[in-house]
């Protein structure tokens, strides 16, 4: 097997054949694990193997081979999940003290409000929009909840403070926790202006209880988008434009005129740039999305010719999993200019630059000076 | 403490008594605690309905023979406080019990 | 086929091509390094293990590769990747071979969650495991490696695997760890005994690994059910003592050396209370290596009293022995 978009089709489409060989699935389970989706893998694997004896050891001793992989990476998830439920009702508890809704983003959203993009998947941070005005109370808010912005570095600070009009991750000081407040779903300093007001106007209460919000329908989805390709860390790539397409195909279900609300809110919203891109990789990778009837409309978005050819050709390469298997020499390049670019867009050009190179250097020399070898005592 | 709040359980536990010793696993946070007797009976007084001090107390005092004294009375309301904080007991009505 | 019938061209060629792949326990391992020491350590340590080569599904493949950019050459280090990803920092390529051991033990505590891990040394004598759980410092392993040479059978040093379907320890058969002093305190209790060669330095000090007894390597397969649970600290000069630990506070206390007891959830709190239960708890102290080994010998053996005494047929240090009710 050595089509490296392997993993993505198998997880994206439906009635692909899954392969037999062992070495095969030993590859797509490291692939997984390195793009975070052998939750999903379990889950799209497991519910494979009934109708095929493809799984090797599928029915072996229990404990032992593949499937013991499957079912373990899915005991992990449930943790996982309990663990982010829990701080979601914290979070909310704490925010709901000195007065504000808590409208969550992304894995947290789809969480609390039961969606498909939930299943298998290895929850992080919890992200929350509020209003630009309201940055400061809440992050008093939530240090009186425990949690505290724990980066010493001054340089980064400003980084969030000043220049992306942020409040940096904040850690809760006993469970270690992360909380990412935002007010606007795009860096704000990026060529996407979006205006956060607009967002929590049209945000929908997950239940009855109003603990927790969400973004409408098509906000969430045009979130997925943008965050997919101007936040530049690429290794959840794969599982965002899966998770993208896991809405669209609920949403469309459940939200009538849905298409045409969508395509409208990008234009209003100035992020059809990002919507295009998305709705174009998951179609080559997975199956079509975009319904006949709104065909039109979707073409409508495309950009001007040459940016995207050449956005394409770096996004191809940049979607598969930061895996050796998925490595064909221009990855790490292409994900370097991507990288680049979506700080670009982000950032002031006069401001891009240094930041750049001290983020470099940060990272291969962390304590300031050549760091000596350094164990981290292992277990 | 107000005579008529109302107690319950946080959230099911799971036990096992080991020896004469009661260990509880809270399931939302995967904590385990050995528990007394007194604990444990509270708690299993609790699990089947929520109940106020004053109702704990006469039960408690019917199923061991203790005399409902305030020697009593103050066992209770300790061990209830050492459960709120716990986590697993709560007020009914009042703030979560995290 | 075992390692030890490869020809040392072939370990080595395997070892920097596709990979050597091999069995220990229920995990199948695919090893790749160019370095040296690991092939050493290999071909020294594990001769008895079973080799793979049915094309099978392998549990996990790692890396100990050299270290990246200047390093190769002014400080050599070697690195653990994993899913092609370096998992801890480089260590300098003298400690590759223990690096070897905890990235092994890292894949399958990090990930074999049919089982629930417990950091812990296991053994086995007449069909009953001994559960020794115990911070680092508190002469586990010394104690392990003594009994393992000792008549008892060595399922594991570090990693007890309780099976989640039926409750009972799967051996690893793998090289035990020793440390600092103790390496010298085996080396007399057991002139007999392969020890590695010893890795100066590590974060816990001088390591060195002792071979696992090719009989107890033969029954790699065989589980066994937790039949005591006993917490050991060495003391310097402190005489030999059992003391009977109370079961609620052994449960609690082995969740806390549990790996992944959060993974678990409430399944695991049981599996830990079915196997106390089930189970002998005990507090063990002592400074006194051929003794500590001879107590075992009489908890093996003997019955204990609710009284105190250790009831043993033969054996004259039972009554050294003092076991609190």
């Amino acid at each position: 097997m050595t089509d490296p978009d392997r993993l993505a089709q198998l997880l994206g489409r439906t009635g692909d054949r899954w392969p037999s060989a062992p070495g095969d699935w030993e590859l797509l389970l490291s692939q997984a694990r390195r793009a975070r989706l052998q939750g999903r893998l379990a889950i799209t694997a497991l519910a494979a193997i009934d109708q095929t004896p493809a799984v090797p050891g599928a029915d072996g001793p229990p404990g032992v081979g593949l499937p013991a992989h499957l079912h373990s990476a899915l005991k992990v998830c449930e943790q996982v999940a309990q663990g982010m439920r829990l701080e979601a009702e914290r979070l909310s508890a704490a925010l709901a003290q000195a007065g504000h809704r808590c409208v969550l983003l992304k894995g947290a959203a789809y969480l609390c409000a039961s969606l498909p993009p939930a299943r298998g998947r290895l929850f992080g941070d919890i992200d929350i929009l509020v209003p630009q005005a309201a940055l400061a109370p809440v992050e008093s808010a939530l240090m009186a909840g425990g949690w505290i912005s724990t980066d010493q570095d001054a340089y980064l600070q400003r980084y969030y403070r000043q220049w992306m009009h942020e409040i940096p991750p904040l850690t809760h000081v006993k469970r270690g926790s992360t909380v990412d407040v935002h007010h606007t779903i795009a860096p704000p300093t990026s060529a996407f202006q979006v205006d956060g007001q607009q967002l929590l106007a049209a945000a929908r209460p997950v239940s009855e209880d109003g603990r927790f919000w969400m973004l409408q329908p098509v906000d969430m989805v045009l979130h997925s988008a943008v965050h997919l390709f101007a936040e530049g860390e690429f290794d959840s790539g794969l599982r965002d434009l899966l998770d993208l397409q896991d809405l669209l195909r609920h949403f469309e279900r459940t939200e009538s005129d849905f298409w045409p609300t969508l395509f409208a809110r990008a234009h209003a919203l100035g992020l059809t740039r990002p919507l295009h891109h998305a709705l174009h990789h998951a179609e080559r990778l997975f199956e079509p999305i975009v319904p006949l009837a709104h065909q039109a409309a979707a073409r409508a978005i495309t950009p001007a010719r040459l940016p995207r050819y050449a956005m394409q050709a770096l996004l191809v390469l940049a979607l598969r999993p930061n895996h050796p298997g998925c490595d064909q020499g221009l990855t790490g390049l292409a994900r370097w200019v991507l990288y680049l670019r979506s700080h670009w867009l982000r950032m002031p050009l006069s401001l891009l630059l240094p930041h750049l190179v001290r983020k470099a250097w940060l990272r291969r020399f962390p304590d300031g000076l050549l760091s000596p070898a350094r164990a981290i005592p292992p277990r | 403490m107000n005579p008529v709040t109302l107690f319950h359980l946080s959230e099911p536990l799971a036990w096992r008594a080991l020896d004469g010793t009661w260990v509880v696993y809270q399931a939302r946070t995967g904590a385990m605690y050995p528990l007394d007797t007194l604990a444990a009976t509270v708690l299993t007084l609790l699990e089947s309905a929520p109940l106020p001090t004053a109702e704990l107390v006469s039960q408690m005092a019917s199923e061991s023979g203790l005399l409902a004294d305030s020697v009593l009375a103050d066992s209770i309301q300790d061990t209830l406080a050492q459960l709120c904080q716990l986590g697993l007991v709560a007020a009914v009505g009042g703030p979560p019990a995290w | 086929m075992r390692l030890g019938q490869l020809p040392g061209r072939e370990l080595q060629r395997r070892l920097q091509g596709d990979g050597l792949t091999l069995r220990t326990g229920p995990f199948g391992f695919r090893l790749r390094s160019p370095l040296p020491l690991v092939a050493q350590g290999l071909a020294q340590l594990y001769a008895q293990m079973p080799l793979i080569d049915d094309g099978r599904f392998i549990d996990f493949s790692l890396d100990i590769q050299h270290g990246s950019g200047l390093h190769r050459w002014l400080r050599p280090q070697a690195c653990f990747r994993f899913d092609g990803q370096a998992v801890f920092e480089p260590l300098p390529a003298g400690h590759a071979y223990p690096l070897l051991e905890w990235a092994m033990n890292w894949c399958i505590s990090t990930h074999a969650h049919q089982y629930l891990i417990l950091h812990a040394a296991v053994l086995e004598r007449g069909g009953g495991a001994l559960l020794m759980p115990a911070p680092p410092g508190s002469g586990k392993s010394t104690l392990c490696a003594a009994l393992a040479l000792s008549g008892w059978r060595l399922l594991s040093d570090e990693l007890a695997l309780v099976s989640v379907s039926d409750g009972r320890i799967w051996p690893l058969c793998r090289p035990v760890g020793l440390k600092n002093a103790s390496i010298d305190v085996i080396r007399g209790f057991a002139p007999h005994a392969e020890i590695s060669r010893v890795t100066q330095g590590t974060a816990k000090g001088s390591v060195a690994h002792m071979k696992v007894p090719d009989a107890h390597v033969a029954r790699m397969d065989e589980a066994a059910k937790t039949r005591w649970v006993v917490f050991p600290r060495f003391q310097a000069g402190a005489s030999t003592m059992l003391a009977r630990r109370p079961r609620a506070d052994t449960l609690v206390e082995l969740a806390r050396n549990a790996f992944n007891i959060a993974v678990q959830a409430e399944a695991g709190f049981h599996m830990l209370a079915d196997m106390v239960e089930g189970a002998g708890c005990f507090d063990f102290r002592y400074s006194n290596l051929p003794e500590a080994v001879a107590s075992f010998d009489c908890l093996a053996g003997g019955e204990l009293l609710p009284a105190g005494r250790l009831a043993s047929t033969a054996d004259p240090l039972a009554q050294t022995l003092v076991v609190t009710p």
